[in-house]
């Protein structure tokens, strides 16, 4: 019983993961209704989780899934009375096949609704984990510390307006893609760079939101072959993905890049992210491209002595071009710092001390005590550890910057 | 003479002519270095959010602030009276009628109250968007307004029987409404690649909000 209870938990995890967002895009596409496909996807999930326990795991787990749901679809479009062309669909549905292409054509339709530009950051976010990676609403406020009710309502929200505004189901057409693929990747981006730890003792375990994120770009990435940037992203997850197993110390504190473990590092990622990178253009660089490209000069480098810093500024003032942004500006700065010495770096620092979206931060404060630190102004860089201390953000930057104070 | 009503609060916009969705329904075009810029929201957050359209005709701006007046929304928000350009686009051919399955949305074009920042504009080859086929098919009707000023604007608010009337614009803003289309298309793609290629968007925003379907 225990062997099939195992089973049953392993085959049920993995169908999550690769059945999902199929389930979710395939239901919409059929019935228009956003929130009878997720109903009807979780209970398909529901009823597996009782069933492949007892019966043991399906030969085809995709199939029963997809039949399960269009049945319970049915089920409620019945008895909601529901209008007869909309029913005729449904029923359509119970003998058609899914073929290969229209089923990835319906996740990539899914990415691109839920990430309308049209619809706020925030709302595309959740949207995305909600339908595409089936996060329940109480794990993405987890993931983004929000309340489970507040997250519901941006969720609801969200799906108004793509009723009221009429944001079409479909993938974008060739001309409008260059203004809809930002929407995605941006959305992709901040998943990774939310990453969060799911917590123990779910029915199935989620993974990190950085395993989703990795995932759901591989999947644009497959499905839009001609567009450098979604592989320029993908080659940028992998390869600070990478560096996870050295970035935390045992005690929870993080540790800086150039302290970091190296052969801690997954080198298979860091493989697959530098053949992505020896793939693209530089001419047709974009920010992902530019930032994939600073990443792997980290990753390949045997010791943090003999990173091209030069190179990693260049590439900095590269992306403040096409993206200005001060924090863009304060990366600079730091590799700079690193490259001509700490003073240039420090004299680069002063021009964003007028730019109120990062002159209050605590990052600017850090950079600016550890570029005083290397140079020597002991004075100087105590009373900037201490800036910065009173800004930190969380306990565990706290501490890093508290260890780095205490060596002056 | 002929102007515009616009109405700010008063949400849901009382016996007004067009009946918008919240601003959070809407989605605001720009042009930002050569590409377009898609962002969710109006083109400013108004303190009163415009809520409802309408179009009227009247003698002058005397007549039309009357006209506002007495009109039901009021009492419950701002009426913003705008008068509309005599050499506007409005020509005598009949408006459309909307497409089947299609539905509609209001264009809110604005420029900037800047006027260097509006001189840009002058160097701009005409535009072809107003005489093209798809344009014809899909805009039902649509004008230009004048600046906003003591003379072409007032905003008006009926407060326990008093009407506060001011002329000028409706808020110190960087930018202005400038003009409005109102078109039928099936969907919101549609109505963004259908503003697209819209002068407007040189120098100024198009809002596209859509209409409550009643």
């Amino acid at each position: 019983m225990d062997d099939l209870k195992r089973a049953a938990d392993d085959a049920l995890r993995a169908a999550f993961r690769t059945e999902w967002g199929v389930l979710v895009a395939g239901l919409i596409r059929r019935t228009g209704d956003w929130a009878l496909a997720e109903d009807c996807a979780q209970e398909a999930f529901a009823a597996a989780a009782r069933r492949w326990p007892v019966d043991g795991v399906p030969a085809s787990p995709g199939a029963w899934l997809t039949t399960t749901a269009r049945n319970r679809a049915l089920d409620r479009l019945r008895r909601s009375a529901v209008e007869a062309r909309k029913l005729e669909e449904v029923l359509a549905m119970q003998h058609d096949p899914d073929p290969v292409g229209p089923v990835e054509d319906d996740r990539l339709r899914l990415i691109f609704t839920c990430c309308h530009p049209a619809l706020a950051l925030e709302a595309r976010v959740a949207l995305t984990l909600r339908t595409l990676c089936g996060l329940t609403v109480a794990e993405i406020g987890r993931a983004f510390g929000a309340s489970e009710a507040a997250m519901a309502k941006r969720l609801v929200r969200a799906r108004a307006k793509i009723e009221h505004a009429g944001i079409p189901y479909r993938v974008p057409d060739a001309e409008a893609l260059p203004e809809r693929l930002p929407g995605v990747l941006a959305v992709l981006y901040l998943l990774f760079t939310e990453g969060y730890a799911p917590h123990e003792g779910d029915r199935v375990v989620r993974e990190p939101l950085t395993e989703e994120a990795i995932r759901l770009t591989r999947l644009v990435a497959r499905l839009m072959p001609g567009e450098p940037e979604v592989r320029a992203l993908l080659a940028l997850e992998l390869l600070h993905d990478a560096r996870r197993p050295a970035r935390t110390g045992p005690d929870g504190v993080p540790v800086p890049l150039d302290e970091q473990d190296r052969s801690r590092w997954d080198a298979g990622r860091i493989a697959e992210g530098a053949a992505l990178v020896g793939r693209l253009d530089p001419a047709t660089d974009g920010p992902y491209a530019l930032q994939a490209r600073i990443a792997l000069e980290h990753d390949l480098a045997p010791h943090d002595d003999v990173v091209d810093r030069t190179r990693i500024a260049a590439l900095y003032a590269r992306l403040a071009a096409l993206t200005p942004s001060p924090f863009v500006e304060l990366a600079r700065a730091v590799a700079v710092g690193r490259a001509a010495g700490p003073e240039a770096g420090l004299a680069l620092l002063v021009a964003l001390d007028g730019d109120k979206r990062v002159a209050a931060g605590h990052q600017l404060a850090a950079a600016r005590a550890d570029l005083l630190r290397r140079a020597g102004r002991r004075e100087e860089a105590l009373a900037a550890y201490d800036l910065a201390l009173a800004r930190a953000p969380n306990a565990a930057e706290r501490a890093f910057l508290e260890r780095r104070r205490a060596e002056l | 003479m002929h102007f515009v009503l616009l109405v700010h609060g008063a949400s849901p916009a009382a016996g007004v002519a067009i009946r918008l969705h919240d601003p959070s329904d809407a989605t605001t075009l720009r042009r930002v270095d050569g590409g377009l810029t898609i962002t969710d929201g109006p083109f400013a957050e108004l303190p009163e959010p415009i809520t409802g359209f309408e179009r009227i005709e009247a003698a002058d701006l005397d007549a039309a602030i009357a006209v506002a007046a007495r009109h039901p929304a009021a009492a419950a928000g701002t009426v913003e009276v705008r008068e509309i350009r005599a050499d506007s686009a409005a020509d005598d051919e009949p408006a459309p009628t909307p497409a089947p399955g299609t539905r509609r949305y209001l264009f809110l074009h604005t420029n900037p109250t800047d006027r260097t920042a509006l001189a840009r504009t002058a160097d701009e080859p005409p535009s072809d968007w107003f005489t093209s086929e798809h344009t014809r098919r899909a805009v039902l009707e649509g004008e230009r307004l004048r600046p906003a000023g003591a003379t072409t604007a007032a905003t008006v608010r009926l407060r326990d029987g008093d009407a506060l009337i001011a002329h000028g614009p409706y808020a110190e803003l960087a930018e202005e409404v400038a003009g409005y289309d109102l078109v039928a298309v099936v969907d919101l793609d549609e109505a963004i690649a259908l503003a697209r290629p819209h002068p407007t968007l040189v120098v100024g925003a198009i809002e596209i909000r859509p209409l409550w379907t009643t």
